[in-house]
């Protein structure tokens, strides 16, 4: 199907969004990682969960015509 | 202080094979650059490692360095809502990126405007959104100058030099000078090759400092410590709270301020330059989707604000500036001198290049879309006026810092995301239906930019722009959003009251136009 990447994609983009905002989870000091309070870890590491998802739905579901 | 001769020894000299570079530019890859896609987009032939770094450049610029530190340092845990902004934005130019890319290659567009006027067979709109993004771009790249005068000004001061108006202009003329002859000699390619030599120079820098300051400070913890110290010495142990965690009271800032500026990135004339200029549309998927990495280095960069606390000197020379300086005062008190020579001309440049494409990207823009509309340029006519153009830009900039009087950094790139995100309903929305009317699509839009810019003026006291967000009762919304809201309104209803009167969609651009090249 010719859609199934951007419907992919935005899927990606609302997963990304409801990750950050979960503040209730993660809006908090402990626990703390080298004295790093958890508001800011979990953020950083969030980056690399976007950059996994966002280049699987890239390299996995292609748009009709696109190189594999 | 670790700055010393040969600190500016090293910068000197890797400022030359920065220079080196902008200029060799033009013979790399050759094309001919009296065309403007060839002197604008770089023949569009950048591969997914250029793209990556191209697009990243624009990252790593003076708003990772200079700015979102320089937040954390006054507000803490606020200043991350940069980091959601990063997480959120490739995602979103992953949606619509890819779509402008194959409709720009099928009909030969360089910029967003020449979509937007075929789409909704609209000269006026066009022009409207070349406005806006050129305009938009003016207190981006101010914020770039920003970002370059807070290191000479620690450079000034470890050498022992006074950081007045004479010293800084003059530094900062010479370097535009430079950036602005390689800008017209090598387009961006020049920018391309450039961010590459300064994305290398700043990945040094960060994950060195980043590694040796905590260990040497006794890690995150002494530095949370220090900074309610600090805060409780000042009496303004309540500003401590805004430091390890956001207060609930602070969410809805941080989540409009991260969602506006996610949505607007990739409105930026650099931005879709960046995208426009993928060699095909699987490398520039590859590209973007690896960029949030580059934002792990924004994330730990915002850190320094609150590690600066913990070096009592850097603190104070902090202070002194506002937090303006929190990167480079950290680097100057904690960094061996040699290092600093790296690390200071890296932020520096980490400023020119993405001038340097924004200019670029603006000129573009302003070329194809505005003077082109009025009269007739044969192709070398359009690069040659281009070029005239984005070194007009760089200047204009320049002056923009001298006329409006900022308090955070960071509000002069907000800025620039208010009026930008006007352009999403024709840009974004375009891509994915015709069933805007034109004329309806340019109200919104006027009407956009028009409460966007009064909310903020008011916001400010018709002042010192310090303040992006209004204050509703269920807390601080970006003024970005609110302004997209009444722009999307009228857009809407005035294409409903448009098919009421008989209005239909033109199909000038074949839906299969957007989704595969010939």
């Amino acid at each position: 199907m010719n859609s199934a990447y951007y419907i992919a994609m935005l899927i990606v983009v609302i997963i990304i969004l409801i990750l950050y905002s979960l503040f209730p989870l993660y809006d908090k000091v402990n626990p703390t990682i080298a004295g790093l309070p958890m508001f800011y870890w979990y953020q950083i590491l969030m980056l690399g969960v976007t950059t996994v998802i966002s280049f699987l739905v890239a390299y996995f579901v292609k748009e009709e015509g696109e190189k594999k | 202080m670790n700055v010393d001769t040969l600190t500016l020894g090293i910068f000197i000299a890797l400022f030359a094979i920065f220079a080196f570079l902008g200029f060799y530019g033009a013979r790399w890859r050759r094309g001919d650059l009296s065309r403007l896609d060839e002197w604008g987009l770089g023949g569009r032939r950048l591969g997914w490692l250029l793209v990556w770094f191209l697009m990243g450049a624009d990252l790593y610029t003076a708003y990772t360095f200079i700015a979102v530190p320089e937040l954390a340092f006054g507000k803490g845990a606020l200043a991350y809502f940069a980091v959601m902004y990063v997480a959120l934005t490739f995602p979103i130019a992953l949606i619509t990126m890819p779509r402008l890319w194959t409709v720009s290659r099928n009909r030969g567009y360089v910029t967003a405007a020449d979509f937007v006027k075929d789409r909704f067979n609209s000269k006026s709109l066009a022009i409207a959104v070349a406005l806006v993004g050129a305009v938009a771009e003016i207190p981006y790249i101010a914020l770039q100058i920003v970002g370059m005068e807070a290191v000479l000004i620690v450079l000034l001061v470890g050498l022992g030099l006074p950081p007045t108006h004479l010293t800084l202009d003059l530094s900062l003329l010479i370097a535009f000078i430079i950036l602005a002859a390689f800008t017209i000699t090598s387009g961006l390619r020049g920018a391309a090759l450039t961010g590459v030599f300064k994305d290398i120079l700043i990945w040094i820098t960060v994950l060195a400092t980043i590694i040796a300051v905590p260990l040497s400070i006794g890690g995150f913890t002494h530095a949370f410590s220090s900074v309610s110290s600090t805060l409780s010495a000042k009496n303004e142990a309540k500003l401590y709270a805004l430091f390890p965690s956001l207060p609930s009271s602070a969410i809805p800032a941080f989540w409009t301020l991260a969602v506006g500026s996610a949505m607007a990135l990739y409105l930026y004339p650099h931005a879709i330059n960046g995208s426009l200029s993928a060699e095909d549309k699987t490398k520039l998927k590859y590209g973007t989707a690896l960029l949030p990495l580059y934002g792990i280095g924004l994330a730990l960069l915002a850190l320094f604000g609150i590690l600066v606390y913990t070096i009592p000197p850097a603190l104070s020379l902090t202070v002194k500036y506002d937090g303006l300086t929190a990167v480079p005062a950290l680097l100057a008190y904690s960094m061996p001198d040699w290092f600093n020579g790296i690390a200071f001309l890296g932020i520096f440049i980490g400023g020119l290049v993405p001038a340097s494409i924004m200019a670029i990207g603006s000129a573009n823009l302003l070329v194809r879309n505005v003077v082109r509309e009025f009269r007739d340029l044969t192709p070398r006519g359009e690069a040659t006026l281009a070029k005239w153009i984005s070194t007009a830009f760089k200047f204009l900039a320049l002056a923009f810092i001298f006329i409006v009087p900022l308090n955070f950094a960071i509000g002069l790139q907000l800025l620039g995301g208010i009026i930008v995100l006007q352009a999403l309903p024709p840009v974004f929305l375009g891509l994915f239906t015709n069933k805007l009317e034109g004329r309806s699509l340019l109200a919104g839009l006027i009407a956009g930019v028009v409460s966007g810019v009064l909310i903020t003026a008011y916001v400010n006291h018709f002042g010192q722009l310090s303040v992006s967000t209004l204050s509703t009762p269920i807390g601080g919304i970006y003024i970005a959003l609110i302004a997209l809201g009444i722009n999307l309104l009228v857009s809407v209803i005035g294409t409903i009251v448009a098919m009421a009167m008989g209005w239909k969609p033109k199909e000038t651009i074949k839906e299969e136009e957007l989704v595969r090249t010939r």
